[in-house]
């Protein structure tokens, strides 16, 4: 059995005979239970704890939006951030060097480009510079690369002109493969591309080529090659001289042709056209004067028989 | 009688809805505290994970979640006397279990001691239509048995079939497919009064629950305080509450016999403060911590102070022996062991072969009241407490809390009731149709 032990009673209110004991109900109110068990539904414990914080998240967000000027001021902020991390001098582009370009080149993209420096490397637009660059008929393909120290390399790889080719329109430098690459306005800008002319003479330019190469012994005397009627070539020298080649082996019967005008001096002569497109039978045609003066010799001689 | 089925019934859908649906609170309304635990049934898969058989052997399928006790008010006698109070009581049980539990629950089971129970023992039998007894049999037997006249107002609160009769083989549990031509029930109806259960329901309501069940805490205490075979061997568990002492007497694992005695361990603390001249406060605190049955020489030696708040200097500082108390306790609780006798020999408790006595519930606390209740019931005394169930806080493990345990038990393996047998509707409906044919055709 238990012991006894003496314990006091604690009674209500026994601290002082003043003090007011509020002995309160311990059930809890109507309201209070009915609202307990609200809050222990799944439902509404999920509508209050994630549907409505969601729903005015979602409506004050639409609040502050649905005004311009706030969206005006967020964009503001946006672009004031951007601002700030575009201008950082680590991403300022501060020169531009191009590469593996002519000297043309170089100043056609500088033209184009030079000003925007010092750029930051945010702003520009790297895939529109290289599509510009690479839309340049002379550029193959080209590179951009950044560079620490702000330095923008431009790394090209160019077509070299081979040729100049006079139509109508003017004159235009041709690669080997008889891409225009660059229309230019004087002849004398590049001297050294040799000059072809007439409709579709870009098409023939190893032709071309082997001819100026079988001409190399005239070669201060070359002044261009004209394409014939789509078919042939002429060869005209200075003074206004042109050799006229067949269609096929030509350059060997340029050979043949040269042999034979140096042999008999036909260049120095008052020749107009040397023609080759028989080779079997080679013809010329003297200039006017000359034909005059031979006519002229010839009367004479017959004269001279007859007398 | 048909009504009664359609409600009991409708009680017992609710409940597998709740059971379904994983929670169900179950509810003691007792004299002195209303208890209440709430329950989350799993399903059988969680409970036996990674044992060969569940604990409790398949009993814990359910697990408390919450539980909380608060002091009853408004309730005499295990019946609710003030509807205000006492629905006061059961919100704050409820609330706190709740509160506990984190979870909002609709449906609860409550059991409680008053309602002056009384029990029948009726008899039905009918001859099989075919050769084999048919399940809906056993609703024709059980429909055919004869009732007594329960009296004004009474409603019944429990009816277990106890035992089926073929022919000549008694005790079968379970007739159906068996050849044979006469079947005969045994059926227990245990009634209270009907303003009982519709107060409980009433406030069950206004507590914003749907009323899923409703039990005598005499029966379910029974379930948790007895042992296996104590149910069936026969033993009678003696549910000492405050306001009322509950007789479940149990057979062949069935309830066979069930009252009550209209005193309690309230009666001895007005005892000892009518006695003693104290608060019932002081007396209920002196008779907790104090209290005994069996005085020794040393009790007249040890004293304690009367603590009181009167005001009067003297009055409060008095001293009485511990065998003065025994003295106020130990009558009184005679007087009801003696009254419990009575019951049982009425009911014929002597005849069973297994004559166990199990004291429970929370007056059964009192030291020494397994050797009192020897020498007046029998010597096969012992004290009883509830068993252990998932989850259930160790506060609530003393005799006291075998009611609402014993209900939790009960919600989640309930045995068979009339109510739970198809009864055939003709049987229910048809006869005041047929009465009124019957006459039609007699009379033209």
């Amino acid at each position: 059995m238990q012991p006894v032990k003496y314990k006091p009673m604690e009674h209500a209110g026994s601290s002082g005979v003043d003090e007011m004991v509020l002995v309160t109900d311990p059930a809890p109110s109507v309201l209070s239970y009915r609202m307990q068990r609200l809050w222990l539904t799944p439902m509404f414990r999920a509508l209050v704890r994630v549907a409505l914080p969601a729903f005015a998240i979602a409506m004050l967000c639409w609040m502050f939006l649905s005004k311009v000027e706030n969206r005006d001021y967020l964009n503001g902020l946006v672009l004031e951030a951007h601002g700030v991390v575009q201008n950082q001098p680590v991403h300022q582009l501060q020169t531009l060097t191009i590469e593996g370009a002519s000297l043309l080149l170089k100043d056609e993209i500088r033209a184009q480009f030079g000003d925007l420096f010092p750029i930051s490397a945010f702003e520009l637009d790297f895939e529109s510079m290289r599509g510009w660059i690479e839309d340049i008929a002379s550029v193959e393909h080209a590179t951009l690369i950044t560079s620490v120290g702000g330095l923008l390399s431009v790394q090209i790889k160019e077509i070299k002109p081979e040729f100049m080719w006079r139509n109508v329109a003017g004159l235009h430098l041709v690669s080997s493969n008889g891409k225009l690459l660059r229309t230019v306005n004087q002849r004398s800008d590049f001297p050294h591309f040799p000059l072809i002319a007439g409709k579709g003479a870009t098409d023939h330019l190893d032709e071309a080529q082997a001819l100026i190469v079988t001409a190399a012994p005239i070669s201060e005397r070359l002044r261009g090659l004209v394409r014939i009627g789509e078919r042939r070539w002429d060869l005209v020298l200075s003074d206004g001289q042109t050799i006229a080649l067949p269609e096929d082996n030509a350059a060997q019967v340029l050979a043949q042709a040269i042999v034979m005008s140096v042999a008999q001096d036909l260049f120095e002569r008052d020749i107009l056209l040397i023609d080759f497109r028989n080779p079997r039978r080679p013809t010329l045609r003297l200039r006017p004067q000359a034909l005059a003066g031979l006519k002229q010799v010839k009367s004479m001689i017959s004269s001279e028989i007859a007398k | 009688m048909n009504d009664l089925y359609q409600t009991q019934r409708a009680m017992r859908a609710m409940r597998k809805a709740a059971i379904q649906r994983g929670v169900i609170a179950v509810i003691d309304v007792g004299s002195s505290k209303v208890a209440c635990l709430i329950l989350r049934f799993d399903g059988p898969s969680n409970v036996s994970s990674g044992e060969v058989i569940g604990s409790m052997a398949g009993q814990s399928s359910f697990r408390v979640i919450g539980a909380s006790t608060t002091k009853s008010r408004g309730i005499r006698f295990g019946e609710i006397e003030s509807m205000a109070e006492t629905e006061r009581a059961i919100r704050t049980a409820l609330q706190a279990a709740q509160k506990m539990a984190l979870v909002r629950v609709d449906h609860v089971i409550a059991c409680f001691s008053g309602g002056a129970p009384r029990s029948y023992g009726v008899f039905g039998e009918i001859t099989t239509e075919n050769a084999v007894v048919a399940s809906h049999d056993i609703g024709r037997v059980l429909v055919a048995c004869d009732l007594p006249d329960f009296g004004e107002n009474r409603a019944v609160l429990h009816a277990h079939p106890i035992n089926f009769t073929l022919d000549d083989r008694s005790w079968m549990s379970d007739p159906r497919g068996h050849i044979g031509q006469k079947l005969s029930v045994d059926l227990h109806i245990m009634t209270v009064k009907e303003r009982t259960i519709l107060n409980l329901n009433h406030c069950m309501r206004r507590c914003d629950f749907e009323l899923a069940g409703v039990a005598s805490s005499a029966y379910v205490s029974a379930h948790s305080a007895l042992v296996e075979d104590e149910q069936e061997l026969g033993a009678a568990c003696i549910d000492m509450g405050g306001g009322s002492t509950g007789i479940s007497v149990f057979f062949k694992k069935h309830l066979i016999f069930a009252d009550s005695v209209r005193l309690g361990g309230d009666h001895v603390t007005s005892d000892i403060s009518m006695g003693l001249q104290i608060p019932t406060a002081a007396a209920e605190r002196i008779k907790t911590l104090y209290g005994g049955t069996m005085a020794t020489g040393m009790d007249d030696r040890e004293i304690i102070e009367t603590d009181g708040s009167s005001g009067d200097w003297e009055h409060d500082r008095r001293q009485v022996s511990r065998s003065e108390l025994i003295g106020i306790i130990r009558p009184r609780m005679e007087e009801i062991l003696e009254d419990v006798r009575d019951r049982l020999d009425v009911a014929g408790f002597d005849n069973l072969p297994g004559k166990q006595i199990v004291l429970t519930g929370g007056a059964s606390q009192i030291p020494g009241i397994d050797g009192l209740a020897a020498r007046i019931l029998g010597q096969h005394v012992r004290l009883g407490r509830p068993v252990r169930v998932q989850g259930l806080p160790q506060a609530a493990t003393s005799p006291a809390f075998s009611g609402v345990v014993g209900l939790a038990l009960n919600a989640a393996n309930p045995q068979d009731e009339w109510w739970d047998f198809e009864v055939p509707q003709s049987q229910l409906i048809g006869r005041p149709v047929r009465r009124a044919v019957r006459w039609f055709r007699d009379n033209w």
